[in-house]
């Protein structure tokens, strides 16, 4: 990194890199219409904007992957056309990406120094000086408690994250950008990485922060930029703009109550878990009631989505017995709790639920087959109506049946998921990180969905990292730790420091040394 | 709430232009078929303007026909196979396997349908092992199926003692040559198994499955799927159909050889599958164009033997044919994301 003179925090920072009127267009779309921002040194301007609001665009222009149609880069004064990420590198100009190209085969230490590996007697790899650089850089960042030597493949997602932007600072960083850096790291990762960042504000560093977050925003952004359409509708300090300006600038117009806190009386139990123990998780249990949500909280790792696997049929059990109204499961793959009534959307959309290459309709109608055929032969009709039926309940909006999911965006291939359980009318419902990747908008309707498909009686299990989402949406909450389950709280005993130190309880705590 | 998002997500999904009547057209019949039908008509523009007095008679019309029952059931054989996310490169071998096996059995028995039946049976045994080393051993099909390709092979050459075994049954004779209502037995075999294979794939529950399957194994299985039952399924299709393939091959040549098939019939198969528009990694593909790849194949191979292109040249011509194919998928494929 250059040697970079601390900027007294009274003056503005002149700005390292100015965007002036850059637009961009992908076919029919405006990705970007006449950008203008200033990004200054020494200091964090969090990037705001709903999915497709032109973020990831921007930053591709910055990084030089994409180039503009219009506008300039004026970087330190100079402008500059940068035509590839290496124009950008040159310039100390680096992007983080939510999930980072490692090597995994290599070590950390030679992902690190990746292109600058030094040899002995001209051949081979001279270990010494590799692991000295990577110290003496672990040791500038506080990044003890990572071997040099472990493999790519074996890093954790926050670990990676942090090996990427090492891999910048090596090789001088002077505007960082990172794009929803914190969307699967614990808290503790998370609050590792803040330290980072604001060490990089300090030593005059940009940063770029993107993130969905709110509170993150308010931890560390100086100024808010937020993108709307393609256009920047406001860029102002941090400290001028409340929550509920940003996310109504954000959407276009002013965001109602997320969750709506009216209590019900819950049905009968239609889940119960007694004992459950599988490769990853230990004595799980609990219960679901009809028209109640549970939502399951916890750090990565922690078993929450392995439980859930667990109850779906994807892991099988070691021991202890899943029951649906009272009768235990045999399961042995998911097609046994789907035939019990259950569904699952699970955590990652795109590989794990939706067909790519196949349309809605197609998606809607995958688990239903005995309502779309007649000994075996599709009835197209019965198909559409199906599909329609589900489209216009969950207010799809596809132009129509046959459009690729592809083509969706997240929060409507969200919906499609739920469709096609729903068009199986089951009695549980187990949602992973139900709004993931889900902008602000379209992440209101699917919590008024969820709580609505409780109020018709379903039984739901939720799964979430976000807080604020998962005590929203609950009914009651389970804790787990450890792959166990370390307490349960009610809704109106939740809050967020509460439910934290339950999940940490396992790292309080010393190791139980159980039979 | 619902109007903001209303209005928002009708942005979005509105970004598209309205489809014409032209495009919903071009939807229907599909763009690749077009491609494709553009391209058989140059083929066929070019022989026929080569030898046009030759290539458009009717004898040769047949000809092209008969050249194409064989490839024909076994690309698309492949093409469903390759649709489930698999690949079967032993069509082949289990080809020259199936026609000893038939042989065998017609000098065993003397009963023509014995043979036949035993020639089936072997290709669904070996279709079984092909899905079996795949789906419960976990081994990558490409490898799988080079391994059994050998051994099939291996196989056919120990049972007939690397003999060529004559089939001297009549009903045989009828078969490679005989008609019916005026149109040759193979050519009627070849149309009624693609249309079983067509109907199955378009129309069945099993047929969409075997998409979902190949399109993504593990959305699938979350979905209930029982991909293993499924993938061995797909695998014991391929068997019967080279099995098929064996008996129309034995017919013809009114013999069982163990060397026969092994003259590029999986190539060929596997390069009219892609033509057709399947993705190798699957989930993708459709009979129509594998059967389309392999008239464009069985046009090709008339045409070059009208213009006395040399075998070995030949040879040459077919291997790139399967490449640029690919290389023609990977650009629209690129194109498309």
């Amino acid at each position: 990194m250059p040697a970079v003179v601390p900027l007294s925090a009274t003056e503005p920072a002149p700005p390292l890199l100015a965007l002036r009127g850059v637009s961009k267009r992908f076919g029919v779309v405006q990705a970007l219409a006449g950008i203008d921002l200033d990004i200054r040194a020494g200091e964090v301007l969090a990037l705001v904007g709903e999915n497709g609001a032109g973020k990831s665009t921007m930053m591709r222009i910055v990084e030089g992957v994409v180039p503009p149609d219009t506008g300039a880069l004026i970087f330190d004064g100079v402008t500059r056309e940068p035509r590839r990420a290496a124009d950008a590198h040159a310039l100390g100009v680096r992007v983080i990406h939510q999930e980072p190209d490692i090597a995994p085969d290599l070590s950390v230490a030679e992902n690190l120094f990746m292109g600058d590996l030094r040899r002995t007697m001209g051949l081979f790899l001279d270990r010494g000086d590799l692991v000295r650089r990577t110290l003496a850089l672990f040791d500038r960042f506080g990044l003890g408690g990572l071997s040099p030597w472990t493999r790519g493949g074996d890093l954790s997602a926050a670990q990676r994250q942090l090996l990427e932007i090492m891999r910048a600072l090596r090789t001088g960083v002077r505007l960082l950008a990172l794009d929803e850096p914190t969307s699967s790291l614990t808290e503790d990762e998370t609050q590792r990485l803040f330290a980072i960042v604001r060490q990089l504000k300090a030593a005059g560093v940009a940063i770029v922060y993107i993130s969905h977050r709110m509170h993150e925003i308010r931890e560390l952004a100086d100024r808010i930029a937020i993108l709307r359409d393609g256009r920047m509708v406001t860029v102002q300090p941090a400290a001028d703009l409340a929550d509920e300006v940003v996310l109504s600038r954000m959407v276009g117009r002013p965001v109602n109550k997320l969750f709506d806190h009216a209590t019900r009386e819950p049905g009968p139990v239609v889940l119960t878990l007694r004992g459950v123990t599988t490769r990853r998780i230990r004595d799980v249990s609990f219960s679901v009631r009809a028209g109640e949500v549970v939502g399951m909280a916890g750090l990565v790792g922690a078993g929450r989505s392995e439980t859930a696997e667990a109850i779906f049929g994807v892991d099988p059990l070691v021991s202890g017995t899943v029951f649906m109204d009272g009768v235990p499961l045999r399961l042995r793959s998911p097609a046994d709790a789907i035939v019990a009534g259950i569904g699952f959307a699970p955590e990652d959309r795109k590989s794990q639920a939706l067909l790519l290459k196949a349309g809605v309709e197609t998606n809607i109608t995958l688990c239903v087959p005995d309502l779309i055929s007649r000994a075996g032969f599709l009835r197209s009709g019965a198909a559409h109506r199906i599909a329609r039926k589900q489209a216009d309940d969950l207010r799809i909006k596809t132009p129509h049946l046959d459009q690729l999911v592809t083509k969706l965006s997240g929060g409507n291939q969200q919906k499609v998921v739920l469709g096609r359980w729903l068009a199986r009318r089951p009695k549980l419902l187990i949602l992973d990180e139900p709004t993931r990747g889900i902008d602000v908008g379209t992440k209101a309707e699917i919590y008024a969905l969820i709580r609505h498909l409780a109020d018709a009686g379903l039984a739901v299990l939720i799964v979430s990292s976000e807080m604020p989402e998962l005590i929203g949406l609950s009914d009651r909450i389970v804790v787990m730790a450890g792959g166990r389950v370390v307490g349960e709280v009610a809704r109106a005993d939740a809050t967020e420091e509460g439910i934290l130190a339950l999940a940490m309880t396992d790292n309080i705590i010393p190791a139980r040394t159980d039979p | 709430m619902n109007t903001i998002t209303d209005e928002i997500e009708g942005r979005v999904a509105g970004r598209g232009p309205t489809e014409t009547l032209a495009r919903r057209l071009m939807r229907g019949v599909g763009t690749h078929n077009l491609s494709l039908l553009v391209a058989l008509a140059c083929l066929v523009a070019i022989f026929g303007g080569m030898r046009p007095d030759v290539f458009f008679s009717a004898r040769n019309i047949e000809n092209i026909g008969q050249g194409m029952a064989i490839l024909g059931i076994l690309a698309t054989a492949q093409t469903i196979v390759i649709i489930s996310g698999g690949l079967d490169i032993s069509v082949g071998a289990v080809v020259g396997l199936s026609t000893v096996c038939i042989a065998l059995g017609v000098q065993a028995t003397d009963s023509a349908l014995v043979g036949i039946l035993f020639g089936l049976v072997i290709g669904a045994i070996a279709g079984l092992v092909n899905g079996a080393i795949v789906t419960i051993g976990g081994v990558n099909a490409v490898i799988a199926t080079l391994g059994t390709m050998a051994a099939f092979r291996g196989v056919a050459f120990i049972m007939s003692d690397g003999q060529s075994i004559s089939i001297f049954h009549p009903l045989f004779r009828q078969i490679g040559s005989g008609r019916i209502l005026g149109l040759q037995i193979t050519i009627e075999i070849l149309i009624a198994v693609v249309a079983i294979f067509f109907v199955l794939m378009r129309y069945t529950v099993i047929g969409r499955n075997i998409y979902a399957i190949g399109g993504n194994p593990l959305v699938a299985r979350l979905a209930g799927l029982n991909n293993t039952g499924y993938q061995i399924g797909v695998y014991v299709l391929s068997g019967v159909a080279a099995g098929l393939g064996g008996l129309l091959l034995a017919a013809r040549t009114g013999s069982g050889q163990p060397i026969s098939g092994s003259d590029g019939l999986e190539l060929q198969a596997i390069t009219a599958a892609v033509l057709g528009g399947c993705a190798l990694t699957g989930g993708k593909g459709s009979i129509v164009g594998g059967v389309l790849g392999v008239i464009i194949l069985g046009v090709l191979n008339n045409g070059m033997i009208l213009t006395s292109v040399p075998t070995f040249y030949q040879m040459v011509a077919r291997g790139l044919l399967l490449i640029l194919a690919v290389l023609v998928a990977e650009q629209q494929a690129k194109r498309y994301s």
